[in-house]
């Protein structure tokens, strides 16, 4: 075994039982700020597992967008709206848990038998391109431009309606607006009292 | 290579309608920014912008290239997605024909509404002709995602934000599983990701495809909101504002129709009869669960949500029947589901407006109130059971003509019952309205407001009241022009010719 | 040993699952967004694990994971603002109060 490869490997199982944990800890961490904190470490493993897989730009990206943005993101939600609250207990809670845990375990064992059992077409010899980024580079002007203009008008329209939905509405002259569908509710529903 | 060689190779010329809806999008933005609040000509730019990317696809229609493929294959504008992107690109003019007054009454700023629906148009129309996983994942987000923000655009009904993230988080979920199946593509085709290429790629039909398949048609099965991937449809039907519905449930549905047909029947020719089964059994729960289900229901736009469920069956056995009178019928149910969909919701919208209600029992005796509006709602709800001479009728017709052509007896007889038990509960709303003594006149109607036109947003919402009974009501008789058309689409569609009619002497070799 | 592409298909299979998990059981919509970025996760795994190990001439699955990330910021952006306008008229994030809805 080189060197290089036992290198790899080491790396590879560090960061796998740090993805995997802190995944695990994302959805079963009682604390929502903490799960947040581990959804952070869980995107830095996912980037290092990139770099293992000759993928350095997108590596880069996922610290960037996945850390820098994302995860900021969804902190100061928490932040926002993250009232200390005891949720009321739901009815058959530990049976649905039960379910869920095992149509989880049952979907991991097939993906895991379908995955292990298929026979990929394995390139004879991995190697890194010289240049992924210049090869990134020509896929998106090439058969990729449609999506790449696209996601420009995805991403604009995103932070417009983001922007909209998140602001408080209000105008001076006319004080707040209703901002509600025509249709009244139901008088059965208890919305909110003016 | 310059600008104008780049052009001609892409064949930028085939995305001149959506680039159309981008254009408008980016005026409509920028007039809005600039003229404030106040400015009552959005909507007619909008309206302006969508009938010129409806000329756009007609002259593409009646000018045929010869190889369809642009973008270097990303993109096919093949007759059955021109006729898709017709359907939608119609959808959204509807829609923002139903909008103005809607919006104007909810208090709640016109120009960025237009802009998102602009957008999920054009995530549509894309979606309709994309013919490469990329393309189809980011146009199918454009769309979803614009959808996401309409249903919560009126932010101070807590319905709303409760359906907008019901529909966000059932949504992504979705498309996550839905990109799982195309990672599972792309590793089989050993890196392809144009359809055409994968399907080349696939030869031998193995568990992992199937797999891939499952995750694909659960990703779409959620956008046709089929059984059993259909529990957010009620919810985001009744909490979202009502001409969204109407765009969600034409619209997106169509487009969902559009990546259905072109991304099962292109990539898994392989294994034909394991997403047929799939399929079968989607459309089964659809018809039955749909129809029966809105037979219970108090709220209009809920019993339409349920009523579009059933529809989506409707639609789904025309796909599966696999031959050209199959798919010929699909896109002509679909062409006339568009107008009487839209026709019944531009009914309800009115009937909000003037009473604030949507419970089914608050229409009783409207016709002494306001004929117009009865007439139009009844003729829509009735094309929507079937009833002769409308248009659903003779759709419905052609799809169990085609489905029982191709020996789908047992799902042509279940679809034949399903369309009476909805005969039922369209009947029931239309009954309330006309039939009824004017003393069992419901408090609302009993209230009903002065039938006025003269406030602004009013007129459009007429126009297209009118527009879509009028052609609900002759469709169904006048049809020929449109059986051309559904009929050219087929003929036109290299993919669908390939799949209806398979090399048989290769076949029926043992 | 070498490494394979199989160690990573099974990461990205656990991780899928786990967010499937997450999805299913969680009260709290921020939580449910956060499995979906760990669904997403996953999928962007598989590809590039395909990529470097299919198709690592052309690496098509790293142009795939871009556009995923792409798209993924911009869900979280429009997810996180309709939690916030509906905390603000609810004035609560958990999933099982979210029951205006019903027949």
């Amino acid at each position: 075994m080189k060197l290089s490869q036992g290198v790899e490997l080491v790396s590879l199982l560090v960061l796998t039982a740090m993805v995997v944990a802190a995944a695990m800890g994302v959805v079963l961490s009682p604390s929502i700020v903490y799960a947040a904190f581990l959804l952070g470490l869980v995107f830095l493993g996912i980037a290092g597992m990139y770099l293992l897989l000759n993928a350095d730009f997108v590596a880069a990206a996922q610290v960037l967008i996945y850390v820098g943005a994302v995860n900021v993101l969804i902190l100061f939600a928490i932040m926002l709206v993250n009232r200390r609250k005891v949720y009321r207990e739901v009815k058959l809670g530990a049976v649905r848990q039960l379910v869920a845990i095992a149509v989880c375990v049952s979907l991991f064992a097939l993906l895991l038998y379908t995955n292990l059992n298929t026979v990929w077409l394995l390139t004879p010899e991995v190697t890194a391109l010289p240049s992924g980024i210049v090869t990134l580079g020509q896929h998106f002007f090439n058969e990729y431009l449609l999506p790449f203009e696209l996601a420009s008008v995805l991403l604009l329209v995103a932070l417009i309606g983001a922007i909209i939905l998140a602001r408080r509405e209000f105008v001076p002259d006319r004080g707040e607006e209703n901002l509600e569908l025509v249709e009244r509710p139901k008088e059965l529903v208890a919305v909110k009292e003016e | 290579m310059n600008f104008l060689s780049a052009v001609a190779v892409l064949k930028t010329a085939t995305i001149v309608p959506e680039l159309i809806v981008i254009l408008t999008l980016v005026v409509v933005l920028i007039v809005d920014l600039v003229s404030g609040r106040s400015n009552r000509s959005l909507p007619t730019l909008t309206n302006l912008g969508l009938t010129a990317a409806l000329g756009a696809i007609v002259w593409q229609w009646l000018h045929p290239q010869t190889s369809t493929l642009a973008f270097l294959g990303t993109f096919d504008s093949d007759r059955l997605s021109l006729v898709f992107r017709g359907i939608i690109a119609f959808s959204a003019l509807l829609t923002s024909l139903i909008s103005e007054r809607y919006l104007l009454q909810a208090g709640v700023a016109l120009g960025e509404y237009l802009v998102i629906l602009l957008t999920a148009t054009v995530g549509g129309m894309f979606l309709a002709g994309a013919n490469e996983m990329v393309t189809i994942f980011v146009s199918l987000e454009t769309l979803s995602i614009a959808s996401y923000l309409l249903s919560g655009y009126t932010k101070r009904d807590p319905r709303s934000n409760e359906a907008a993230l019901k529909y966000l988080l059932i949504g992504a979920s979705s498309s996550a599983i839905f990109l799982y199946g195309m990672s599972l593509l792309y590793g089989l085709s050993a890196g392809e990701t144009n359809l055409l290429r994968i399907a080349a790629a696939i030869r031998h039909p193995e568990l992992a495809v199937v797999l891939a398949m499952v995750f694909i048609v659960a990703g779409i099965a959620f956008k046709l909101s089929a059984v059993p991937f259909h529990q957010w449809t009620p919810d985001v039907y009744e909490g979202s504002p009502t001409p969204v519905v109407a765009f969600l449930s034409v619209g997106s549905k169509a487009a969902g129709f559009a990546l259905a047909v072109r991304f099962l029947v292109t990539v898994f020719h392989t294994i034909e009869p394991e997403w047929h089964y799939v399929f079968v059994i989607l459309t089964i729960l659809s018809m039955v669960l749909g129809n029966v289900v809105a037979i219970a229901q108090t709220s209009m736009k809920r019993m339409l949500a349920y009523s579009s469920i059933g529809q989506a069956g409707f639609v789904m056995l025309a796909m599966i029947v696999d031959t050209e009178a199959g798919y010929a019928s699909m896109i002509f149910y679909l062409l006339v589901y568009l107008f009487m969909n839209m026709g019944a919701f531009a009914c309800v919208i009115l009937f909000a407006l003037r009473t604030g209600t949507d419970q089914i029992s608050a229409y009783s005796g409207l016709y002494q109130k306001d004929p117009l509006l009865t007439l139009c709602l009844s003729i829509c709800l009735l094309s929507l059971g079937g009833i002769p001479p409308l248009a659903g009728f003779f759709g419905k017709l052609y799809i169990f003509w085609a489905g029982w052509q191709a020996g789908a007896y047992g799902l042509v007889i279940l679809g034949l019952v399903m369309s009476v038990v909805s005969i039922y509960y369209y009947i029931r709303v239309v009954k309330q309205m006309v039939v009824k003594e004017p003393q069992e006149m419901s408090e609302a109607v009993m209230r009903y407001p002065q039938i006025s036109w003269v406030e602004p947003g009013m007129r459009p919402l007429q126009v297209a009241m009118v527009s879509t009974l009028v052609i609900t009501s002759i469709a169904g008789i006048a049809a020929n022009p449109l059986f051309g058309i559904v009929n050219d689409a087929v003929t036109g569609s290299r993919f669908l010719q390939a799949s209806v009619s398979p090399p048989v002497i290769v076949q029926s070799l043992p | 040993m070498q490494v394979s592409l199989d160690a990573f298909l099974v990461i990205g299979a656990a991780l899928f699952c786990i967010g499937i998990y997450g999805l299913v059981t969680s009260r709290n919509a921020v939580r449910v967004l956060m499995s979906i970025e760990l669904m997403l996760n996953a999928v962007n795994l598989n590809f590039l694990a395909f990529s470097n190990y299919l198709d690592s001439a052309t690496i098509k699955g790293q142009v795939f994971s871009v556009f995923v990330i792409t798209v993924a910021a911009a869900e979280a952006a429009v997810g996180l603002a309709i939690v916030l306008s509906i905390y603000r008229s609810r004035d609560t994030v958990d999933m099982e109060e979210f029951n205006l809805l019903r027949w």
